[in-house]
């Protein structure tokens, strides 16, 4: 079997795998995969190569190295790397080369671990398909390329299941981590509000983004947590909570834990398949003696909108920096600086991007903020309430991920409101801050993965996971391979 | 609230967010900022009297940080992304209004 | 008009003038608001900068916990209320001096609300009430050119905190305004917030001004005036334009809401060319950075540290030392000449000799030297020696400022100057007995002059006194001595 990340890990540093020797499998793997699947935006070969090459000095020497010495990992492209360039996938941040490293890229690296590529994403997050990369072009679905591989981190989440032994670094805002994960049968975790920094990691929304990781196990995504999550005085909205060592945390058992099945994620439209998919999963909870309850989160049918509405408007004040002036895309012969402005945004933006920064500036104008961004900010609350009430009497919270499976490329790309359905039942978790894991349960008639979500109370990533885990023993979903692949 | 999704207020919007949209681009967007009010509508009718928005994701208050000098970065790195610069300063096409005003005159 | 009736236009009949003034305070912490760049002025373009202040992509604040205290302690000593539950929120407009298209600012909660100034114009007293005082960042700079097509970006200013102080429109004269303007300043030195220089730009000011009929209650049309780089050139602009609204209204016009620009070559308001666009800035809170919760405990322990402010020492240093106002009113506007007054008055309690020479020769001294009083080389235990030292008769009052000047930049005894410098005054009975006997015998017609009565001649002895010794002998002492000689 090919080893996956803690198999990689433990060969390093037994000894048995040099550092080298697992960057150059990782980048044999991508390499394989990209023709098919343009799942990245960018290779740092060269970097990756000095880098394994220190670290394998380190240990000839026999110094401490880190926890993930010699361990592959790749960023999303709207995470912060001073190797390679940053471009969230947008045409407006090309050549753009930070001047820093994410936070959580420092942390990875501390601990030895090595960025061989940044991924391909949709434009600033905005997207659930990745066909709105801007750079790159759409990523395709390791297990149909005909289809999306789910978005934003659609590029991480088609390598997160075609290939094995790297740690793969996403982000969600409405879902970006745990759909695209569905989507392509790999886990995607996202965790609690405040769990991971956000600095470096290019703004969307900014009270609803969150960086994570999507891995062929929960397993892998409880190691990588551990590692990147922590309080960093360099962002204010990161918890003080202190970090655990999830990796032990998720072996505890799971009988007597109580999941809440809310009525109101089985909505009306959602693909039959994905229904039964589902219910069977929690049907396996059952057998692992987890108690089942029926629970209700009534004002789920509001989320959507008031995402919508929430994320635009922050994305409308978040996006207003890339203006051409400072750094990334700049319009020729600018006449002045308003044009300078307003032609570096319109040729540098993709369409998506420029809809969503105009109805969160149209939401914020005068005379609007009240009826609605204060009124979405409010619903908002209701959405908690609804979770804080549901927690009481429940350990985590069990649902579908996404009401559809993987569709075909170009089927939604047309009606923005078509493809904002797909992420009903994954912008909750961001409205509500609480953390949310997407795993496969199963795949449908056509041979497409279906995901099966749990929402955990905040700061319970830990117990969150235990469950995923616990599923993972005792199935093989997880373990199935896609046709596309590296290994 | 029944707002009328004009064509003058979509050229308003996009002059807010600074993009020079073309004609056709703002007849997309017309239809789409409606599509979009119409699928927020739903929440409008929600009772949300007494709920205070806060805002804020995070449960704390007061983060700060102590007023203690970090390294900055060097020059050359700050302007190593800028699209124009002479080495000192980003260069601009000439300012010759105030702040967010159109080509008004006057020095600020 | 002569300067002075400028100044004091206000009331010109029928009408009164109505001005608030929006004040901006550059705080002098180590490092900006929302990033640990160095706070400084005058460094080379750009390179005090960093991803937060530069608004790189994944960039985030973090609030300056020393902003805060100062802010807070600038409220308390104008008497604000302070905010129990604040926050942040983001300005949002396009400029290239703002690199993240918004500025962190705050919009409906500011962090005090209320308060007020005392100001003194002339014999009056008078309270400036305060609207709000909120915490903002500052934004870079940008340099023009009448020529060129491009423009230049420094960004070396952008992040760094900024106090804005709101003002009633209680001010009625420019005279008042600059008074105003004065007294916050001088607050600000004396909590040790800021420098409050408008030359340099770490206090800057834009000017509301309306006229109404006297005695009405409503205010009318105003205009704002920006672009003022000194106290003068406010009270300059708000006289001439205060001018312009009487001589419009007196036509029977109307006032037209507008911004003016102050040309200090001309001393003249002027408008700005074309329309100005009302600024829509969808003001959001911040949600990068975690409200602010000032518990009170805290917030008295702030009050606590409040030194005693500019109009207290004023009256303080009337009351307790009995000063003259006006000595008292040059050593309150500047904090560290009244700390170096009071230090020597501890060490010798004569305050009206102390007072003279701190504020004749110790300021000139540093006027001549563009230096602080802490700059000049003299400490107060020399000065207060220095002074004891005219008192006792061991130099003249005449001689002391050689000595003064010779005390300066080291650290020589004020005996050891007097000394080595051959001032010593003759005190010494016996010795001046002698020259005054001497004089006496040799000049019997100026004698004869004093005992007719001619007074003026007593000067003459005195002074032939003077020129045997030197210039050393005491005068006062000489004099008497030969008015009783005389006498006799």
């Amino acid at each position: 079997m090919t080893p996956g990340v803690l198999e990689v890990c433990d060969a390093i540093r037994s000894g048995k795998l040099s550092a080298a020797e697992s960057v150059a499998e990782a980048f044999r793997q991508l390499k394989r995969v990209e023709p098919a699947l343009q799942a990245t935006s960018q290779l740092l070969e060269e970097t990756a190569l000095a880098r394994a090459a220190e670290i394998d000095r380190q240990l000839g020497r026999g110094e401490e190295v880190g926890r993930l010495a010699g361990v592959p990992f790749t960023a999303k492209d709207n995470i912060c790397t001073r190797e390679g360039t940053t471009t969230a996938g947008s045409r407006i941040l090309e050549n753009y080369r930070a001047p820093y490293d994410a936070t959580v890229v420092e942390r990875l690296q501390k601990e030895g671990a090595i960025c061989v590529a940044k991924t391909n994403m949709d434009e600033f997050g905005m997207g659930s398909s990745t066909e709105n990369s801007g750079t790159v072009g759409p990523t395709k679905n390791p297990w149909k390329t005909t289809h999306v591989p789910g978005g934003s981190s659609g590029g991480a989440a088609a390598l997160a299941a075609s290939t094995r032994g790297m740690l793969h670094l996403g982000s969600d805002t409405g879902g970006s981590i745990r759909q695209p994960a569905a989507y392509c049968g790999a886990t995607g975790l996202k965790p609690t509000y405040g769990r991971v920094s956000r600095y470096g990691l290019l703004a969307f929304a900014s009270s609803l983004d969150q960086i994570g990781v999507l891995q062929a196990s929960a397993l892998e995504c409880a190691c990588a947590l551990s590692v990147i999550a922590g309080n960093d005085p360099m962002d204010s909205t990161s918890a003080d909570e202190p970090t655990r060592d999830y990796a032990n945390e998720v072996e505890h058992g799971v009988e007597g834990l109580k999941i809440g099945v809310p009525h109101e994620y089985f909505p009306e439209g959602i693909d039959p398949e994905v229904s039964e998919r589902a219910r069977e999963g929690i049907e396996t909870f059952r057998k692992l003696g987890v108690e089942i309850h029926e629970v209700s989160l009534p004002h789920t049918p509001y989320a959507n909108p008031t995402y919508v509405l929430i994320s635009a408007a922050e994305a409308s004040s978040n996006l207003a920096r890339y203006d051409g002036v400072h750094y990334g895309y700049r319009a020729s012969a600018p006449r002045g600086v308003i044009d300078l402005y307003s032609r570096s945004r319109v040729e540098g933006f993709g369409p998506e991007v420029k809809r969503r920064i105009m109805v969160g500036n149209f939401v914020l104008s005068a005379g609007y903020y009240d009826a609605f961004y204060n009124k979405a900010c409010k619903v908002r609350q209701l959405i908690r309430q609804d979770f804080d009430k549901v927690f009481r009497e429940v350990d985590a919270v069990i649902c579908p991920t996404s009401p559809v499976t993987a569709f075909p490329i170009g089927e939604r790309i047309d009606d923005p409101l078509k493809l904002y359905a797909v992420d009903a039942l994954t912008v909750p978790a961001n409205l509500a801050s609480v953390p949310g894991v997407s795993f496969p349960c199963g795949f449908t008639r056509d041979k497409l993965p279906v995901g099966l979500q749990i929402y955990g109370r905040l700061f319970e990533d830990g117990k969150m996971l235990r469950l995923a885990h616990a599923f993972q023993k005792a199935t093989s979903h997880h373990l199935t391979p896609p046709p596309v692949r590296g290994f | 609230m029944a707002i009328e999704i004009t064509d003058d207020l979509v050229k308003q919007i996009a002059r807010l967010s600074r993009l020079a949209i073309s004609g056709e681009e703002a007849v997309g967007l017309q239809s789409h900022f409606e599509k979009i009010l119409s699928f927020i509508a739903a929440f409008q009718a929600l009772d949300t009297t007494g709920i205070d928005p806060s805002v804020f994701s995070c449960e704390a208050s007061n983060v700060y940080r102590e007023d203690e000098p970090r390294a900055c970065l060097p020059r050359e790195d700050a302007l190593a992304n800028a699209p124009q610069s002479d080495g000192t300063y980003f260069v601009v096409p000439r300012i010759v209004g105030g702040a967010d005003e159109d080509d008004v005159g006057g020095s600020a | 008009m002569a300067e002075q009736e400028s100044k004091q236009i206000g009331k010109v009949a029928p009408f009164e003038a109505v001005i608030g003034l929006e004040v901006h305070v550059q705080l002098n912490t180590r490092t900006k608001m929302f990033c640990g760049c160095e706070n400084r002025f005058g460094a080379e373009p750009n390179t005090l900068v960093c991803p937060v202040c530069l608004g790189h992509p994944g960039s985030l604040p973090v609030i300056n916990k020393k902003a805060i205290e100062c802010s807070v302690t600038v409220g308390l000593a104008c008497g604000c209320d302070i905010a129990g539950s604040t926050k942040f929120d983001r300005k949002n407009y396009y400029y290239p001096d703002l690199p993240k298209n918004y500025q962190i600012s705050q919009y409906d909660m500011p962090l005090c609300k209320g308060g007020g100034v005392l100001i003194h114009v002339g014999e009056e007293e008078r309270r400036i009430r305060l609207t709000r005082i909120h915490l903002e960042e500052d934004a870079g700079k940008n340099i023009h050119s009448e020529t060129e097509p491009e423009s230049w970006v420094d960004l070396n200013r952008t992040g760094v905190p900024l106090l804005e102080i709101v003002s009633e429109p209680d001010l009625r004269t420019p005279e008042e305004a600059g008074a105003y303007l004065r007294m916050l300043r001088l607050i600000m030195l004396y909590l040790g917030v800021s420098d409050g220089n408008m030359e340099e730009g770490s206090l800057r000011c834009d000017v509301n001004v309306s006229i109404r009929p006297s005695g009405s209650e409503q205010l009318e049309t105003r205009t704002e005036i920006k672009n003022l780089n000194s106290f003068t050139n406010v009270e300059k602009a708000l006289a001439h334009e205060i001018r312009r609204q009487v001589k419009v209204r007196s036509q029977g016009e109307e006032i037209v809401q507008q911004t003016l620009l102050f040309d200090p070559e001309r001393g003249e308001t002027r408008a700005m060319r074309g329309k100005e666009e009302a600024h829509d800035y969808r003001y959001l809170p911040d949600p990068d950075l975690a409200p602010l919760k000032l518990g009170e405990e805290w917030v008295e322990g702030l009050r606590a540290t409040l030194p005693e402010l500019p109009i207290a020492k004023y009256e303080r240093f009337q009351e307790s030392f009995g000063l003259s106002a006006y000595l008292a009113g040059i050593l309150h506007r500047d904090p560290a000449l009244a700390a170096f007054f009071e230090e020597s008055v501890q060490l010798y309690n004569k305050p009206q000799p102390v007072a003279n020479w701190v504020v004749n020769a110790v300021l000139e001294e540093t006027h001549t030297r563009g230096r602080p009083v802490s700059e000049i080389g003299l400490s107060p235990q020399r000065l207060a020696e220095l002074v004891r030292s005219i008192d006792e008769g061991k130099v003249s009052n005449q001689k002391a400022r050689d000595v003064f000047k010779a005390l300066l930049g080291n650290e020589k005894g004020v005996e050891e100057v007097i000394k080595s410098l051959g001032l010593e005054q003759i005190s010494d009975d016996s010795l001046l007995k002698e020259v005054v006997e001497e004089v006496i015998k040799a000049h019997p017609g100026p004698v004869d002059d004093v005992r007719q009565g001619k007074k003026n001649s007593i000067n003459f002895l005195v002074g032939q006194v003077m020129k045997r010794t030197r210039g050393q002998a005491n005068p006062g002492m000489v004099m008497k001595m030969i008015e009783k000689s005389v006498g006799e």
